[in-house]
Order: C-alpha cells, then sequence, then structure tokens
C-alpha cells in the first residue's frame, strides 16, 4: 500500500477536491458563477476553482503513480527508520494529549511540565537531563510569555 | 527616499530597547543558523509570535537580527562540520571545509562573517535607492495587476519547484483553497466555518508555517534520524581543530572585494526574483565567478576566494527579496513571506502605501537592516572562534524545544487555541509532505497571497462589469500575463530540453 509512489497523496487530493465540490453544491449561496453576482462571479467561484485543480492534480499525480508501478516507495522504511516512526507517532500523540488535557483542564502550566518530561523520556534523555530540561523549559515559558507578556493561556 | 529620511529614522532607532533586541535576534539568529535542521525560516517563524507582544520598531528589530545573522550562521556548520545549516550554504562547504581541514578554519569564519555583511550592504543600499521609484511604478497598478503580480510570485514558486510541477500546482491550490476560508471579501458570506466562530476571520498564515516548517520539521527529522551518522557528525564537532586568523588581509580583501561587489549586485537582482532564494543565489553565482575568475579551478578545493563569492551571494538576497515584498507585496523568499505575514498582522499593507502612509516605518525598517548588518559583522567576528561551541547541541534538545515553541508561539499571535490546533494539523501534514517529496513553498504562498489575488480578480471584474478581457486589455497586466506563461512554460521546455540532451550523451 505505502509504496504506491504518487497515487496515496493523489487520492487524497481528489477526495478533498470532492469534498468542497460537494460543500459548494449543497450550499445554495455558494454561487459559483451568475449574472446576478457582483463581476458574474460569486463566493463559491474561487473554492470551484481550487477543487477542480486539485482533482486534476490528484488524478495527474494517480496516474503518475500507477505509471510508476510501485518503483518510487516515497517510506524507504528500514528498520531504524520504523522505529523512528513509532516515536514521531508517540510525540504526536502526546501532542494531542497535551492539547485536549489543557483544553479540558483549562490548566496549561500544569500539563506543559508533563508534555514535555513526557517528550523528553520519548526521546530516551536521561533522567537528570529531563529533570532540569522539563523544570528549565516550564520556567522559561512562564517568565517570558505569563509573567513577561501578561499572557493567559486559556484554550 | 532621502537622505534626511533615513537619518531621522535612524536617530529614532537608537535607543537601548531596540539594540537589546535586535542583539537577541543576532544571538538566537546566529544559534538557529549554526544548528543543522533548523533554518531562517523556522526561526523567524518561532520568533515572530514574540515579537507581536513588544513595540512594533523593537520586534521588527529582533526579527532583522535574527534573519540576517541566521543567513550568515549557515556557514558556520557548512565550514565546521561540512554540513551546510542552511541550503544557502551549501557552496560555503564546497570552499569552507577544505579550508578548516588545512588550518584555516578562523579565516574560513572570518570572511563567512565580512562578505556576508558585504552582500548585505550591497543588497540594502539597493533597496534603499531602487524601492521608492518601483514603488512609485505601482501607482499604475489596478486590482488586474495586483492579483496577476501575485500570481506570478505563486506561479515562480512553483516554476522553481525542480520538476514537481504538478506537486507545486496542487499545493499551490490547496493554499489558495485554504484562504477562501472564512468570510467572502464581497459579500460577507461565511465559507467553510462550519458554525465555528474562531475560523470566521480566516486561516491565520503565521500558525500554518510553524506547523509546516516547525513541528513538520522536528516530525520529519525525528523520522529520518540515523544514530550512526548523527554519532559521526557529534565526534566531527568535538574535534577542536585549529583555527587559525580570523580576519584576512588588506592584500586579501583588496584582491577579492571588486568581484564581491559584482556579486551583491547580482545576488540582490535574483533575491528580487519570488521565490529566488539563497541558494540560488549560492550556486548561480559561485557558478559563474569559477568560470571567470583566474583561481577558477581551487573553486570547490578551499579557494578563499570561492567562499568569499558564496558568503556575498548568500546574504546578498536579502535587499532584493525585501523590495519585492515591501514595494509589490510578493515574498522574494520564505522568509520574507513570514515578515509579510508579520507585517499585515501589524496592519500594515505591503505595497505602495509602505511609501505614502507607512513611509517613516518602512525607512526604520531599512536602517534597522543596515543596522542587524553592522552588529552581526561585530558579533560575528567576536565569537567566530566560540560560535563552534554552539554545536554542541544534540538533536533531541532542538526536537524538544521546538515542539514546546510550536505550541505556545501559534498560541500567542491572538491568544487563540484554534491556530494550536491549525499548527498541529499543518505539522502532520508538513510531515506527509516532505515524506512525499512535496514543495511547501506554494502552499504558503498560496494562502499567503489567496486573498490578494481574489479579493482584486473580483473588483476588476465588478470593474470591467464581468469583462474576463480587461486582464489582457491592460498593457502591464498584459505582460503580466505573459511573463505567468513563461513562468509555466520554462520548467516544460526544460524538461523536454533535458530528455533531448539525455539519449544524446548516451
Amino acid at each position: 500500500m505505502i509504496k504506491k509512489g504518487d497515487t496515496i497523496p493523489g487520492i487524497f487530493s481528489v477526495l478533498f477536491g470532492v469534498l468542497i465540490l460537494a460543500y459548494i453544491k449543497t450550499n445554495e449561496k455558494m454561487v459559483v458563477m451568475s449574472a446576478d453576482t457582483y463581476g458574474g462571479i460569486g463566493p463559491g467561484f474561487f473554492p470551484f476553482v481550487c477543487a477542480v485543480a486539485l482533482v486534476i492534480c490528484g488524478v495527474l499525480l494517480v496516474l503518475r503513480g500507477i505509471k510508476q508501478n510501485g518503483n518510487v516507495d516515497y517510506f524507504q522504511l528500514t528498520p531504524e527508520r520504523k522505529e523512528n516512526l513509532k516515536s514521531v507517532v508517540m510525540l504526536a500523540a502526546l501532542v494531542f494529549i497535551m492539547l485536549l488535557a489543557w483544553k479540558v483542564s483549562k490548566m496549561f502550566f500544569l500539563c506543559l511540565p508533563i508534555y514535555v518530561f513526557a517528550v523528553n523520556k520519548l526521546l530516551k534523555r536521561s533522567w537528570l537531563f529531563t529533570i532540569l530540561f522539563t523544570v528549565g523549559m516550564t520556567l522559561f515559558i512562564y517568565l517570558l510569555f505569563r509573567v513577561g507578556f501578561h499572557i493567559r493561556f486559556r484554550p | 527616499m532621502s537622505f534626511e529620511l533615513l537619518m531621522s529614522a535612524f536617530l529614532d532607532l537608537l535607543t537601548p530597547s531596540v539594540f537589546l533586541y535586535m542583539s537577541i535576534g543576532i544571538i538566537l539568529g546566529t544559534a538557529i543558523g549554526a544548528l543543522p535542521g533548523l533554518s531562517a525560516t523556522m526561526g523567524v517563524a518561532l520568533v515572530t509570535p514574540i515579537t507581536f507582544w513588544l513595540d512594533k520598531v523593537d520586534g521588527f528589530a529582533m526579527l532583522m537580527g535574527l534573519w540576517n545573522s541566521a543567513v550568515f550562521a549557515g556557514g558556520i556548520t557548512a565550514i565546521l562540520i561540512n554540513t551546510p545549516g542552511t541550503p544557502a550554504s551549501i557552496t560555503q562547504a564546497w570552499d569552507g571545509y577544505p579550508m578548516y581541514k588545512r588550518g584555516e578554519g578562523g579565516l574560513a569564519l572570518g570572511i563567512n562573517v565580512i562578505f556576508s555583511f558585504v552582500g548585505g550592504m550591497i543588497s540594502i543600499l539597493l533597496l534603499i535607492l531602487l524601492a521608492q521609484p518601483i514603488a512609485d511604478f505601482t501607482i499604475k497598478f489596478g486590482p488586474a495587476e495586483y492579483a496577476l503580480v501575485a500570481l506570478f510570485g505563486m506561479t515562480m514558486m512553483i516554476a522553481v519547484s525542480n520538476g514537481k510541477v504538478v506537486k507545486g500546482l496542487m499545493l499551490g491550490f490547496l493554499g489558495l483553497g485554504l484562504s477562501t476560508v472564512g468570510l467572502d471579501p464581497v459579500t460577507g458570506l461565511k465559507r467553510f466555518t462550519f458554525g465555528n466562530m474562531g475560523l470566521q476571520s480566516g486561516i491565520a498564515f503565521i500558525p500554518v508555517m510553524i506547523g509546516l516548517l516547525g513541528l513538520g520539521e522536528v516530525f520529519y527529522q525525528m523520522y529520518d534520524y540515523n544514530k550512526k551518522r548523527a554519532a559521526e557528525e557529534l565526534e566531527a564537532r568535538k574535534i577542536n581543530q585549529s583555527l587559525g586568523r580570523v580576519i584576512p588581509t588588506g592584500k586579501e580583501m583588496k584582491k577579492w572585494m571588486p568581484r564581491n561587489i559584482i556579486v551583491g549586485l547580482a545576488a540582490t537582482v535574483i533575491g528580487a526574483i519570488p521565490a529566488a532564494g539563497g541558494d540560488i543565489s549560492a550556486i548561480i553565482c559561485w557558478g559563474n565567478s569559477k568560470r571567470f575568475s583566474k583561481d577558477g579551478e581551487n573553486y570547490g578545493h578551499g579557494s578563499a576566494e570561492g567562499l568569499s563569492v558564496s558568503s556575498t551571494a548568500n546574504n546578498g538576497v536579502i535587499g532584493g527579496a525585501m523590495c519585492t515584498m515591501l514595494t509589490l507585496g510578493i515574498p522574494g523568499d520564505a522568509v520574507t513571506a513570514v515578515l509579510l505575514g508579520s507585517l499585515m498582522m501589524y496592519g500594515m499593507t505591503p505595497g505602495h502605501t509602505m511609501f505614502t502612509e507607512q513611509l517613516d516605518f518602512t525607512a526604520q525598517i531599512m536602517v534597522l537592516m543596515v543596522l542587524a548588518n553592522i552588529l552581526f559583522l561585530i558579533i560575528g567576528l567576536a565569537t567566530a572562534k566560540i560560535s563552534a561551541k554552539l554545536l554542541n547541541m544534540s538533536q533531541p534538545t532542538v526536537w524538544a524545544a521546538v515542539g514546546v515553541l510550536c505550541i505556545v508561539g501559534s498560541y500567542c499571535i491572538s491568544n487563540s487555541y484554534m491556530d494550536v490546533i491549525i499548527m498541529f494539523i499543518m505539522g502532520i501534514l508538513g510531515f506527509f509532505l516532505k515524506i512525499y517529496d512535496f514543495p511547501s513553498g506554494p502552499l504558503v504562498l498560496g494562502l499567503l497571497l489567496g486573498g490578494m489575488i481574489e479579493k482584486n480578480v473580483r473588483t476588476a471584474l465588478i470593474i470591467s462589469q464581468g469583462d474576463w478581457g480587461y486582464f489582457v486589455q491592460r498593457p502591464i497586466s498584459l505582460v503580466l500575463l505573459i511573463l505567468i506563461g513563461a513562468s509555466f512554460l520554462f520548467p516544460v521546455v526544460q524538461g523536454i530540453l533535458k530528455k533531448k540532451k539525455a539519449p544524446a550523451a548516451e
């Protein structure tokens, strides 16, 4: 599946374009072209042009992917990269959890050090470094943004 | 722009806060440029949200210091560990690293600082001389011309995307599509907001940049991390080879200067072309200088002259890129795209108004660029030998710090949680774009210029009562249309010629 070269981004492009077209079609105020509108084009014109272009580019990429016939492999997953990919997914999950926890608890300066600590452990840093980095980074953000710029981190 | 105006701007800028923030920017920029994987664009994108909380002059002083120093600092890693800190530093590695290997590392670092300064100053001088006449010419521009200038900026970005025209086009249209989120500029209709108040004002540009270039880059570097290669690089950084003298002799300077003045002028012109950044400038200037120099055969093997040319070409694009941004509102490269976004968020409209209503601030920006160059020359020369120590920071430390700054920075722009969500989504998108070898520039430009294109096309059509012929009836817009067509045809013709040459070579 992953060795399909340009096919996968091509399919996503087509799907995204079709979704925009569906939005325009189902929303009657999104007029594309009409003599009744100012200058002959309406609010839907530019999204329509972009959607059509995304579909065309997507189809071209799918065709190119088929032509590549599995010879182009963007995800060259060596054993090391497989491990790295797991770390990337874990980091993305940590960011997501941090944002969710911030939204629910509304306590940014509680979520931040936990997140920084978890990221450092994910990156296999030593305990001492992790603790020092977590404290240092949290203090830096607190002093610069909360105390210095008076930013209230309210989601 | 009169001398009196520039002097008045200079006197206004003589405040401790300007020098403090500029120095902070220069130190940050030197660190960012010297660390492989961190670019000037990422640095400016991450620091921009902080500057919104400062006085706008202090904020721009910081950004100018960071930008100018990050471009030159990319050469530090190129010279000391043969790893360009930025793509624009690649030719510096070709000459700088062999110099370092033969014990002339200090001189290489000195040349990097001095000729980056020379390139920067020549380009700023040209910016000061030419920006006003270009801005005056834009008075003739109507909505049709502005729409086509923006479109030209986008097509140039796609044209230089190295044979990835379809991918560039796709992302250009995606960016253009994203720019339509929010209120319609003519009717005020809510588009793609799905009842979310946070989306009514559209998708903010800076969180997108932070996501694509910050978090997305962290994800990709983690994915591409090679322990063996990283350990080898770390070992290379630990070697403290003798650096020797830093300052070139008067005779050497006299020998290299005329060539570098020409390179500085050429780099400024290259920088003024939308999408042609420091990397293109460095390769063109270095290649041509090699062809015409008596020392040409030593280029690429540790030629001090070659290194000076690369350094001048690198920083020489800055003034040109600023010229295009300030006069036409089109970013010359990725950093000026972020700066353009910053100017807009400060409530300014790049273009002719920068030379009428905002003339004082425009003069201050230009003087700030001169001051940034002088300051980084002093700081750069004083710390040339210490800068080697900067390299001893491991990549995981950088990733952890950048990740936090991405979250905090994207929130700070307008205290919006939605911006953080957008940054996160763009981070994931940025990762996949890098994996699938997509150029992210067209997406950025599409989002940034989309609003300008749509608003002006629709205004032009309202003026012409729906007549599309309006775009070809006006001489300037016709020339722009031809340029747009040519920029699209260029990669196609180039591809055909390459295919024809390949069998001939076989």
